[in-house]
């Protein structure tokens, strides 16, 4: 009975904190999605599939959590990802959104501050760089690992070293360096 | 270390990785002797810094809240993920205790179950679902009912419109461009015939092709397709493991159908399922140079 009861606790304390932290992290996995996809749509139900996923069974998620020795914000930033190649994989095709960079604007900042109008701007730039280089930088800005982006895309953690100084550069060019002078 | 060692490219990157703290004993003062040495990496060095945490501050996406009517539905669908999981925590007995015919003996007895009754589980349960009731209304709890399991958290997940989404079973020719969730079963994108899957020893209740989307690893199966067309067939597997990475690439049988065969019932020699989290069987049927048939089948292996 004690058993049966510490169980019953334990299951609703991963509940509670699995939610808490779904609840809080999903602005950036609908952020994360729709950097890869430039479809707001898409993006949307890519996060709520990896959502379905956890609520699927969230003993195995935390589970998986811990034998990986990850967090459940890395986790699942990483299943989005995921799912997204899974989709290309499986011959999906994602249609731009016309208005794509206003959308990513309006998902990313929210502080009407001079410094919030300034990264709003320096996102403006970010999204005109190329797809390679945008996904690459905003998952880096996401606190993905080297490996991480380097095992998504096939490649050498140096290549991709070499990758993020060559988009670093091209948006510091591109945004004039607005940072360094404010 | 010298500058002239390296590409200017292999420099570049390598400023990354100073950045980012993978240069580590030897290697990282060397590359600091170098640094301190050269002003224009040093000046790379800090745009490099100043653009990553502009980044880093950009995508913490400080006070972007989660919409409540998003957030609402989170907490429905995590309600109900808790009360099949405690409702699958709780043996028969404890689910039986009320039952008509059972006798109670004792007083003491009596007392005993009726505790047991109003555990903490039990509460717990109570409340859980009490609160999904009261929070989600009848509309959601009849979609629920839905004898289809991915279906009802498809349904209890629904962020955005849904009404449009395909059935699983569903056969029109775009359905390879839209999403149909987690229910996955069987995405058959040109035709409605598909991959059948039949468990050894063979029982006509057991073909995944009609219900189920789970194995057993080393379980062993029989596969068959029918092939609209003749052509060349490729039988692809792929596993994965629980995060999604790719564990194991293999393809079976490459090979040309005959008319002969059995109403022209493709059968592929029995396949042990592999210590992978997710099985993905996928068929293509090359016609012609540019004509591909392609079916696909995702497995979740337990």
């Amino acid at each position: 009975m004690l058993a049966l009861m510490q169980k019953s606790v334990h299951i609703r304390v991963m509940i509670v904190s699995i939610t808490d932290e779904v609840v809080a992290i999903y602005p950036k996995l609908r952020v994360l999605a729709l950097s890869k996809t430039k479809n707001l749509s898409d993006a949307e139900d890519i996060v709520q599939d990896v959502m379905a996923k956890v609520w699927e069974n969230p003993t195995k998620i935390e589970q998986a959590i811990t034998e990986l020795g990850t967090s459940t914000e890395a986790y699942l930033k990483r299943a989005v990802i995921n799912r997204f190649i899974d989709l290309k994989r499986y011959g999906k095709r994602f249609k731009d959104d016309e208005d794509f960079a206003e959308k990513l604007e309006e998902s990313v900042v929210s502080d009407p501050t001079r410094r919030g109008l300034l990264l709003r701007d320096f996102l403006k730039h970010l999204t005109k760089i190329g797809d390679g280089c945008r996904e690459l930088l905003i998952e880096r800005g996401m606190g993905l690992k080297q490996a991480e982006l380097a095992e998504a895309r096939n490649l050498t953690q140096s290549a991709v070293n070499k990758q993020i100084a060559k988009c670093l550069k091209q948006l510091h060019e591109r945004s004039g360096g607005i940072f360094h002078e404010a | 270390m010298k500058r002239e060692d390296f590409e200017p490219d292999d420099l570049q990157g390598m400023l990354i990785a100073y950045l980012d703290n993978q240069l580590v004993g030897q290697e990282k003062k060397d590359f600091e002797d170098l640094l301190s040495r050269h002003e224009d990496l040093q000046a790379d060095l800090e745009i490099y810094k100043i653009t990553s945490s502009k980044l880093t501050e950009l995508f913490d996406m400080d006070g972007v809240e989660t919409p409540l009517s998003v957030e609402q539905k989170i907490r429905q669908a995590s309600a109900f993920g808790e009360s099949v999981l405690q409702s699958s925590q709780t043996p028969e007995t404890e689910r039986a205790i009320f039952e008509p015919s059972e006798k109670i003996a004792s007083f003491a007895a009596a007392k005993e179950k009726r505790s047991r009754f109003f555990s903490f589980q039990g509460i717990t349960q109570m409340a859980a679902a009490l609160a999904l009731g009261v929070a989600i209304g009848p509309g959601l709890m009849d979609q629920l009912k839905s004898s289809d399991g991915d279906k009802k958290y498809r349904e209890a997940l629904k962020l955005r419109g849904t009404a449009d989404l395909p059935e699983i079973n569903d056969t029109s020719a775009e359905l390879a461009d839209r999403t149909i969730g987690v229910s996955e079963l069987i995405a058959p994108k040109t035709n409605k015939d598909g991959i059948f899957i039949v468990r050894l020893p063979q029982t006509d209740s057991a073909e995944a092709g009609e219900a189920s989307n789970r194995l057993s690893v080393g379980e062993k199966i029989d596969i068959y397709f029918y092939p609209p067309r003749d052509g060349q067939v490729t039988i692809k597997y792929e596993g994965f493991d629980k995060v999604g990475d790719l564990q194991l690439s293999e393809t079976l049988v490459q090979e040309t159908p005959s008319t002969e065969l059995n109403d022209r019932k493709y059968e592929v020699p029995s396949f042990k399922v592999p210590n992978v989290s997710k099985l993905d069987i996928v068929v293509d049927i090359s016609i012609s140079d540019s004509e591909l048939i392609t079916y696909e089948k995702s497995f979740v292996v337990n």
